[in-house]
């Protein structure tokens, strides 16, 4: 008991510093890309959210539903503002947002990778920095304050024309294969891909794509030589008009999206539930109780001597020396003969037989048969697979095992 | 809590409820049943309830007592009762779990049965032990329900006890009474050849029908006027000593026991049959020197200082050493006495090395060298084999019980007698070549 307490005690200290050293750790900063309105961390909106409020004037609406429901189901009326890291819209999610926009609102996709039903329905494509992507990034906040800087510019006369350097993480990706005839292109980078394009098939409202996310993080809507680049993006969307952040493709479904919501909507789901789960506490409960003493293990003594013959036998089995074994198994047998039935087995002649057969009973012609086999071993005689077998036979004919076996 | 420890959930209330939430679930589509359910549910609340205080009503409702003898016989069925009485009012159903002493290594030793009111009941069953040593039972635990069989109640009865198992004495008492009145012969168990005659005068009695009329006493007859004969006895105070081996090969059990415990129980057996018949018997045990003996004797206690000898044997398997047992034989034995020797040869070998010292033991005493016949590879030698692989094991079989039948030969041929008996069957074996050793005056 001492020794359990002392490795007790040495168990406590361990955990006890261990708490002390993470608690007194600095904090990190989280660097996940979260696109979360109420998220404070470099890669959340918060900031953004409060400029999002001077264009709409108000509040501006989340939601963490599909476009497909937001525009179908829940008739939303508002402009569309979509961002993540990556963006796999469904097709139906597509369709709703084409019509949504032909309706004349104003959506704008921000997203480092477009996948999905997206890109094939709208027809462009995407593409990587491939100097940027092997570059290892393990340290977010090296990577951003790092010397790589990729110019980010507009090309549309309606927007200032500046440069904007962000951090060559932050515009890793950009379109290809965009045909000028469906895309109109707002933005590219130093190396003049598009960044920002706009879907021209739609007249009343408008579709905008953008592989920066980012820049409408906190991080870059702070940083003085990105913030206007943010402003720009938002100042897309038409001043006035109510806006809803959707916020499906990177948080997914914030609300309680399990099975039990909708249990404990109805009645008489609810009762099931919670019946079933009391009786499994008490199921738990009630069947864990012993209903006797329990009873330790021990080992019964094992008779060894089948293994031990087995292992034998098949030891020899390997040798195949067949007159060997048949050699113990006449002497064996004529044993078996001598005090069963107190003939000789000196000769094993036709006087042999006769006496035997008389003696035990049994058919002449087999025990002949027998006994000839058994000579033959004697006499050192090859004998085959077969003449083994059928010895065997003839013996448990004359030891009565197979009448013993059917009766 | 007591009552909580006490209170176990049937599995007929899983089911009721098994059944509540299905129609729960059907009553979302059908509002029918949710309703239906929803009585349903407190119909069952109220069984339940009802159940529970049937069975929790009452402080000590049921007694349960557990007997059985102080001592087991190793080896042999002993019969344990459990006597259950109750008071409670309506038919109850009992699950009786007995706690089984732990060697016993039984889990799964159930008894149902139902109780009317007032009613007692006895539950019977046999325990065969197959090591001697202390066994502990623990309580009796019985689980109570109603009709209703929704809940159970445990009850924790019976009071922990310890028995302790000897050597086999029902074997000793059975095989005496057989022995004395010399009915082992009706029994079909051995037919005894009694060859020669009893030369010990006893006494001169009346001739009565079936005497035997070469032995009329023709001098007393003429005295006396009506036909007398001479009796004859068996000869007394002879020595018996069973001398068991605890070394390695004793270790081997057959049908659980090891044939250590059936040279025992043998031992127990020839030692009071001996007694009975007059003679002395002693009982020395070896492995790898000689660690016990208990002269020859024919006094009243000897039987119950065998018994606790037996009792207390223990060994560590070492390899015997027949050397020593010559040794000490031949110092503290000085009488020609009937050595029963309890030991296992596997091999001609192993007797080759043991040889000198069996020889040099006979010249002194009457040896009988016991041992045993391997059941396990007779059993093999009875099953046809199948395949050339089965030939092969069959034959090696049959080379192992072979060379037992040249170890009793070997033997023979030095003068010693040899019982080669299947371990079940020693204690008969036994009994049966002391009394024709006995008859023939051999000792």
């Amino acid at each position: 008991m001492k020794v359990k307490k002392r490795y007790l005690y040495f168990l406590i200290t361990v955990v006890a510093l261990y708490t002390y050293f993470e608690l007194t750790k600095p904090a990190e900063l989280d660097w996940s890309e979260t696109y979360h309105f109420r998220d404070k961390i470099p890669f959340g909106t918060q900031v953004t959210h409060d400029l999002l409020q001077d264009i709409t004037g108000g509040e501006a609406t989340h939601t963490f539903r599909t476009p497909y429901e937001l525009i179908t189901t829940e008739a939303n009326d508002d402009n569309i503002l979509m961002l993540s890291s990556v963006s796999t819209t469904s097709k139906l999610d597509v369709e709703a947002l084409l019509e949504h926009s032909a309706k004349g609102h104003t959506v704008l996709i921000g997203a480092e990778n477009f996948r999905g039903a997206l890109a094939d329905t709208l027809g462009f494509g995407m593409a990587f920095d491939e100097q940027i992507l092997s570059s290892n990034v393990s340290d977010m906040q090296e990577a951003l304050a790092g010397e790589s800087i990729m110019d980010v510019n507009f090309v549309n006369s309606t927007f200032p024309n500046e440069t904007y350097s962000f951090p060559s993480v932050a515009v890793s990706t950009f379109f290809i294969d965009i045909a000028d005839s469906s895309f109109e292109t707002l933005a590219v980078n130093e190396e003049d891909q598009p960044v920002l394009i706009r879907y021209r098939a739609i007249d009343d409202g408008a579709l905008f794509l953008t592989t920066i996310p980012l820049a409408l993080t906190n991080y870059f809507v702070l940083s003085e030589e990105t913030a206007s680049f943010a402003e720009s993006l938002l100042s897309l969307f038409p001043e006035g008009e109510s806006l809803t952040h959707n916020e499906y493709y990177q948080m997914g479904r914030m609300e309680s999206s399990s099975i039990f919501r909708f249990l404990l909507r109805h009645e008489a789901l609810r009762w099931a539930y919670f019946t079933t789960l009391v009786s499994i506490i008490f199921f738990v409960l009630f069947e864990v109780k012993r209903r006797q003493r329990p009873i330790p293990i021990m080992t019964p003594l094992k008779n060894t001597t089948l293994e031990f013959v087995s292992t034998l036998g098949r030891l020899h089995y390997r040798q195949l020396n067949h007159t060997n074994l048949a050699k113990k198994r006449v002497q064996y047998w004529l044993e078996f003969v001598r005090s069963h039935y107190n003939i000789s087995t000196r000769t094993l002649d036709d006087e042999f037989v006769n006496e035997l057969s008389k003696k035990s009973g049994k058919d002449r012609r087999w025990l002949e048969l027998l006994s000839k086999t058994a000579s033959k071993v004697q006499e050192d005689g090859k004998l085959q697979e077969s003449e083994l077998m059928a010895f065997e036979k003839l013996l448990n004919k004359f030891y009565g095992l197979e009448s013993k076996e059917h009766g | 809590m007591n009552l909580i420890q006490a209170l176990y959930i049937k599995n007929r209330t899983y089911q009721v409820i098994g059944a509540l939430v299905f129609f729960f679930v059907l009553g979302f589509f059908v509002p029918f049943f949710f309703n239906m359910a929803r009585v349903g549910f407190f119909v069952f609340l109220a069984f339940f309830l009802v159940d529970f205080l049937m069975l929790f009503r009452f402080k000590r409702p049921l007694v349960i007592e557990r007997t059985c003898s102080e001592k087991f016989s190793n080896g042999d069925d002993n019969e344990v009762r459990i006597i259950i009485e109750h008071v409670f009012p309506q038919n109850i159903r009992l699950r009786v779990f007995d706690e089984l002493p732990v060697q016993f290594q039984e889990r799964e030793l159930q008894f149902d049965l139902d109780l009317n009111p007032g009613e007692v009941k006895t539950i019977r069953y046999n325990l065969r032990p197959v090591k001697r040593g202390q066994y502990e039972f623990g309580f009796v635990n019985a689980f109570a329900s109603t009709f209703l069989n929704l809940v159970s109640r445990r009850f924790k009865l019976g009071s922990p006890k310890e028995v302790a198992v000897y050597p086999s004495y029902i074997q000793m008492r059975k095989y005496e009474l057989l022995a004395i009145s010399n009915q082992l012969t009706e029994y079909g168990i051995k037919k005894i050849r009694r060859i020669g005659n009893n030369m010990e005068f006893e006494q001169i009695k009346n001739y009565v029908s079936g005497d035997d009329y070469r032995k009329i006493n023709w001098k007393a007859t003429a005295r006396r006027g009506g036909l007398m004969v001479n009796q004859y006895q068996d000869e007394k105070s002879q020595q018996v000593y069973s001398v068991i081996d605890k070394g390695r090969l004793m270790q081997m059990p057959f049908e659980g026991m090891s044939l250590l415990d059936y040279a025992i129980n043998a031992s127990l057996v020839i030692s009071n049959i001996a007694l009975k018949k007059g003679d002395k018997a002693g009982l020395v045990t070896f492995q790898h020197k000689v660690q016990s003996i208990l002269p020859a004797s024919s006094r009243t206690m000897q039987l119950n200082l065998i018994l606790e000898h037996l009792y207390k044997i223990k060994t560590a398997y070492k390899e015997s050493d027949f050397s020593k047992l010559y040794i000490t034989l031949k110092r503290k034995v000085t009488h020609r006495s009937l050595i029963l020797l309890y030991t296992n040869f596997e091999s001609l070998s192993s007797l080759q090395r043991q040889l000198q010292y069996l020889r040099k033991i006979r010249q002194q005493h009457l040896l009988v060298c016991i041992f045993f016949e391997n059941t396990e590879v007779s059993d093999l030698l009875s099953k046809p084999a199948s395949d050339v692989e089965g030939v092969y094991v069959k034959g090696i079989a049959e080379q192992l019980a072979y060379e037992k039948k040249l170890i009793v030969k070997e033997l023979q041929s030095h003068g010693i007698h040899t019982i080669l008996t299947p371990p079940k069957e020693l204690s008969v074996n036994t009994i049966n070549k002391y009394l024709e050793l006995k008859s023939r005056g051999l000792i």
